[in-house]
């Protein structure tokens, strides 16, 4: 093919990932949007529009790790970096820090629109466009306010048309607190919860993934990690800090001296995890008889029945609830309940959706300090093509 | 029309990879003639049917992408950091034992307890915590982020530089940078230091090709082979081998 029949070809085909909708699936998403959009307004959610482009940072301080690397960012003529939204959570916190914040008080939030996520051929993921539908409850801390995004996330499914569903649920708040317990560094805590995977997968998952953080430095620091404990501030070069200050590089020369990892520590902390996580793993009426001691388990147990029990029979689709902790989304910005709804067709899992708590993001974002937060949002594309091939066949 | 039967080879005009190319050219037997300095196209006499194109570094994947060249000698780095997934691109040669770089990662002397790769993964978190995002300076950012993504570093945004990186820490503009580096002494000289597990990637010198253009014309291919049988050839006489990635 020459260069001049390759720009045609270009310039004549649709983008990977992009689908142009039929007149009849346009029709199909409108009154879907439109039925689940009451649902949300029936309880109290406000429809919240916003732009499809923002700062390329605020999705980097949200989510990090591997949405940002998914994001299709460009400069604007302006010189700034910015980025077609992957989803709608940074906007909604961002629009609550600067408008919203200062009055305390309970904020409910809807929106649907396309949404922009690249991803590669080997990342298995058909669509880089699709349409996101969804909400936020921001200023409730309370596992009612989790009950309420469950219950509307099946009712949205629900008004497809899907006649069963599978939600995998899982607790980040229970494995940080485990982490935390071994009074294990954020960096630590953030690379673990990165790679759940890795523990739960095989029997020498505690060893593999020590040896990950050995490999990378996180633990067992060596010779040359230690000397820089010593160094007293007087000795630091004060030339060119950037943006950190002499007291963060201090503070962190001292703390790394007194909070060395060691292999044998880290893999004590991974042990419990591992137990942790083999327990939630798996249908509830296995963990609710599990007898334990362990305070963690126990409230973990607890938790997980009281949010299916309250939420399983808002529609009348079958819901199978699997607990699984360590199938978690590659977001450490979750604090609590996390969740992933699948349909499962020719045993082969199809994402429709997900959701979670995530208490410390308004104030990573700019907000005046901790507020708790949770939503959900369906693919609405996947519900629909989903509903077609049911239809046809 | 007729077919176009000539294979297009393309070669860095630009940085230290034009002089090393034509080096390692002339080194291999296939020394190329260009008519003058300001002419962008060369001819090698000791092989016939092969046209020399002589482009920017920066220009030679999408060249070889497009078509408009059937194979391409460049830095492996810049080949990982350009190529596009989806079109029919190979490196056909690895490790041609020259242009020989890291793509390294750069941090301000100050910060004195930051050594390992480690550091680099709290001191996001700790910028994180501020409210602020870990500014990372390059002109590679896809290797970029997914190293620093597969070292743990989830907060960070990348800024995407085409001068000179080194100053950008000094300048506030950014807090570290990720370059390329031979010999270290450019960032040493500009109060950056490298860090334990800080190498993003070691590249050499490697020879892409365009497999749907050169498996699609039998002239081209033959031309090809033969181009790639001399080159391996005198590693083979040298007894150092290489490394054949793709057959054609």
């Amino acid at each position: 093919m020459d260069s001049a029949n390759q720009d045609l070809n270009l310039s004549s085909s649709i983008l990977p990932g992009m689908v142009d909708s039929s007149p009849e699936t346009h029709h199909a998403k409108l009154n879907l949007t439109a039925n689940i959009s009451s649902i949300l307004t029936k309880y109290g959610y406000d429809i919240f529009d916003c732009p499809i482009i923002e700062s390329t940072e605020l999705y980097a301080m949200k989510s990090g790790g591997e949405l940002t690397s998914r994001l299709y960012s460009f400069v604007e003529p302006g010189g700034m970096s910015v980025s077609l939204r992957p989803e709608f959570t940074s906007s909604v916190i961002r629009f609550y820090v600067s408008n919203e914040a200062i009055h305390k008080k309970t904020v409910k939030k809807q929106y649907v629109g396309p949404v922009f996520r690249y991803s590669d051929s080997n990342q298995g993921l058909n669509q880089r466009q699709f349409t996101q539908q969804g909400c936020e409850i921001i200023g409730d801390s309370s596992i009612d306010s989790d009950v309420e995004i469950l219950k509307l996330s099946l009712l949205a499914l629900a008004e497809s048309g899907l006649a069963k569903v599978t939600i995998k649920l899982g607790h980040m708040g229970y494995i940080r607190s485990i982490l935390e317990d071994f009074d294990l560094s954020e960096a630590l805590i953030g690379f673990t919860l990165s790679n759940l995977q890795v523990l739960s997968k095989n029997k020498s998952g505690i060893a593999d993934l020590a040896k990950m953080a050995s490999q990378i430095g996180l633990i067992n620091p060596g010779d040359n990690h230690q000397d820089t404990a010593n160094i007293k501030t007087e000795e630091i070069p004060t030339s060119s800090l950037g943006r950190r200050r002499l007291e963060q590089i201090t503070k962190r020369s001292h703390r790394k001296k007194s909070h060395s990892f060691s292999v044998e520590k880290y893999s004590e902390a991974l042990e419990k995890l591992s137990i942790f996580l083999s327990t939630f793993s798996g249908d509830l009426y296995n963990i609710s008889n599990n007898p334990t001691t362990d305070s963690i388990h126990k409230d973990a147990a607890e938790y997980f029945e009281i949010v299916i029990k309250e939420s399983g029979n808002v529609t009348d689709m079958e819901v199978d609830f699997i607990v699984d902790c360590a199938a978690q989304r590659g977001f450490t910005y979750y604090t609590g309940i996390i969740f992933d709804m699948e349909y499962v067709l020719d045993n082969k899992s199809i994402p429709l959706g997900g959701g979670g708590r995530y208490d410390g993001l308004v104030k990573l974002l700019g907000g005046p300090r901790e507020i708790p937060a949770t939503g959900f949002a369906v693919n609405v594309d996947s519900l629909l093509s989903i509903i077609t091939a049911d239809e046809q066949k | 029309m007729s077919e176009i039967t000539e294979l297009k080879l393309v070669i860095p005009s630009d940085g230290a990879m034009y002089g090393s190319t034509l080096e390692f050219m002339e080194k291999v037997g296939l020394s190329v003639m260009r008519e003058s300095k300001r002419r962008y196209i060369a001819h090698i006499p000791n092989l016939s049917g092969v046209t020399v194109l002589l482009l920017r570094s920066a220009d030679i994947t999408a060249t070889v992408e497009a078509g408009s060249a059937d194979v391409g000698l460049l830095g492996e780095d810049r080949y990982l950091e350009l190529r596009q997934e989806n079109l029919p691109t190979a490196v056909i040669l690895g490790e041609l034992k020259y242009g020989k770089c890291s793509l390294t990662l750069g941090i301000p002397n100050s910060w004195s307890d930051v050594s390992s790769i480690a550091d680099v993964a709290e001191v996001a978190v700790e910028f994180r915590e501020r409210g602020l995002s870990m500014r990372v300076a390059t002109k590679s950012p896809r290797l970029t982020e997914k190293y620093l993504l597969s070292h743990g570093i989830n907060y960070f945004s990348l800024v995407r530089l085409s001068g000179t990186l080194e100053l950008a820490p000094e300048m506030g503009f950014t807090d570290i940078i990720a370059d390329i580096t031979s010999t270290g002494t450019t960032m040493k000289e500009n109060q950056l230091k490298t860090i334990q597990g800080g190498t993003i990637i070691d590249s050499e010198a490697c020879l892409i090709g365009n497999t749907n253009e050169l498996s699609s014309n039998i002239n081209k291919l033959n031309t090809a082979k033969q181009f790639i049988k001399t080159i391996t050839g005198y590693f083979e006489g040298r007894s150092t081998g290489i490394n054949v990635r793709h057959n054609l």
